[in-house]
């Protein structure tokens, strides 16, 4: 009966949990029964055990700290800069036909088409990935941030004609707040379109972050380590989904409606 | 009685997309004397919102004189101020701001705007929601903010749009007596669009019944009730022959509407309402 309602209060939590047991304990099982080759794909433990001393050993703090300062730099640039011309090309028409051809652009073509092009001009350093980070993620967040000032709701531009308001103080008090969950969404989606842009750049050309320590760990067979660094990687994006959400959440304390 | 609002032979035609004219509202003509309170009732559109928005400044006419105590009335200012059908309160402001809406676009400082809803925010009933977000109020409740929102610049001439028209049968009757009662209050002079013809009545001093497009003032109805009134006003016999014969004036107009939308559905296979 206990037990029942136990369940029941944590539904989410314990089925969670039983959907990732249900692939790591068979993993695990493949492996000790040698019915699969522990070096192609490890094994859970494997990876825990490895995981461990490599902490133990301080090799992987050089790693993250590369990848975690390449895509702050990146998404932070591509945030900035996105934010301020999703807002210009969304508030003036012009800007946004200006605009639109170069975000046509950016959205049919992979970002990876551009990397010879960026090793030519930045060579294979922190430039280079920095600027692949960003063009992977500034797309995102102006296209949000567009489509935030256009879904401005034309009632509320009435209340504010009717008040006499100035351009600036309905920019500054409908379009931008309006926008604000628009832009919120761009960020979300283009933190993880920038942990791709630094990975791969990784994948591409460099010799240090968690992008290297995979490539190098495949290439020689090192499996586990190659786990390791997945497990890191995910684990970041997971934290980075979180820390967005709290920060959306603070933003717009006014749509708990919408949110609840 | 010195006369608030004047409007001259007042005329509004737009192009409709395939460049067709219409006809909106046509020979406009009518005098609103201070703290008075006029109600226009006729079927939907027939022009009325647009004759509000000609009179708050949104749009000029196409000819025609709107004169405010006299002057000619150019552009939106806060002598008018209008209180809209939604409540279309800023759901990213709390409530002392949206109130406070029209102090800020005047440039007033917040701390300053704050000092200046309260009693208005008290006049509404709202005290003690100053800090709440919109999405936490009732339809009504918002519905007094709107209201609020346009007090609080202090107008010559208070514009209502069919304010009522999205809250409950309970909710609206509750509303129409506590807006006369701000009203006595403040000596407003209201402009007040209504499909309902006994709210019309219950809340005005006259009534305007305009016709089916283009517009029209068909008549002006004079409601000799005392106030103040109640809400059982609504059930004398006094209120019913108002009723009755404005609502026989609407009626005929109605069916034009109707007969009207009909034929525009036949001619372009979907119907039609400017």
């Amino acid at each position: 009966m206990t037990l029942r309602r136990l369940y029941r209060d944590n539904q989410r939590l314990i089925l969670g949990i039983a959907g990732l047991l249900s692939v790591l304990i068979p993993w695990e099982l493949l492996v000790r029964l040698r019915l699969v080759k522990a070096i192609l794909i490890s094994s859970p433990s494997q990876v825990v055990q490895t995981f461990i001393t490599e902490l133990q050993l301080g090799t992987l703090w050089g790693d993250i700290t590369a990848t975690l300062q390449v895509w702050f730099v990146g998404y932070l640039l591509a945030a900035v800069v996105g934010i301020v011309l999703g807002l210009v090309a969304g508030w003036f028409r012009r800007a946004s036909y200006i605009a639109n051809p170069w975000l046509n652009v950016l959205y049919a073509a992979p970002e990876l088409a551009f990397v010879p092009m960026f090793i030519l001009w930045f060579g294979i350093g922190f430039t280079f990935k920095v600027w692949l980070v960003f063009l992977a993620a500034i797309f995102f967040i102006t296209i949000n941030t567009i489509a935030g000032v256009h879904a401005t709701e034309k009632r509320y531009l009435e209340v504010a004609a009717t008040f006499g308001a100035s351009k600036l103080q309905i920019f500054r008090t409908i379009v931008l707040p309006g926008s604000v969950p628009y832009i919120m969404t761009g960020l979300r989606q283009a933190a993880g379109r920038a942990l791709v842009g630094v990975i791969a750049a990784e994948f591409i050309s460099s010799n240090q972050g968690l992008g290297f320590l995979i490539t190098l760990a495949g290439q020689t067979l090192n499996t586990s380590r190659v786990m390791v660094g997945i497990v890191i990687i995910a684990a970041f994006g997971v934290f980075l989904g979180e820390v967005l959400r709290r920060i959306e959440s603070r933003f717009d304390v006014w749509r708990k409606e919408a949110t609840a | 009685m010195p006369s608030m609002l004047e409007a001259r032979k007042v005329r509004m035609e737009y192009e409709r997309r395939d460049g067709s004219k219409v006809l909106a509202i046509d020979d406009f003509t009518l005098d609103v004397h201070k703290g008075e309170f006029v109600s226009f009732v006729g079927p939907s559109g027939c022009g009325k919102t647009t004759f509000l928005k000609i009179v708050n400044g949104l749009m000029p006419p196409t000819s025609g004189d709107i004169l405010l105590q006299g002057r000619p009335i150019e552009h939106s200012s806060r002598d008018r101020a209008m209180v809209f059908q939604e409540a279309a309160l800023f759901p990213w402001f709390p409530l002392w701001r949206n109130i406070g809406y029209g102090l800020e676009c005047a440039g007033m400082k917040r701390p300053e705007i704050r000092k200046r809803v309260k009693p208005y925010i008290e006049l509404v009933g709202l005290s003690g929601f100053e800090d709440v977000y919109p999405y936490e109020l009732s339809g009504g409740m918002q519905q007094r903010a709107n209201l609020a929102r346009a007090l609080v610049v202090d107008p010559q001439v208070l514009l209502m749009d069919e304010p009522f028209a999205a809250l409950d049968a309970q909710t609206r009757e509750m509303m129409q007596a506590e807006l006369l009662d701000v009203w006595g209050q403040t000596q407003k002079t209201v402009l007040f669009i209504t499909h309902q013809i006994n709210e019309a009545i219950y809340l005005s001093d006259r009534v305007l019944v305009v016709s089916a497009r283009p517009g029209k003032i068909l008549d002006d109805v004079k409601v000799d009730i005392p106030r103040p009134r109640g809400l059982d006003v609504k059930r004398s016999a006094a209120f019913r022959d108002i009723e009755d014969h404005v609502w026989r004036l609407i009626e005929e107009q109605a069916r034009i509407t109707m007969a009207r939308t009909k034929t525009h559905r036949d001619e372009d296979g979907a119907a039609l309402e400017v």
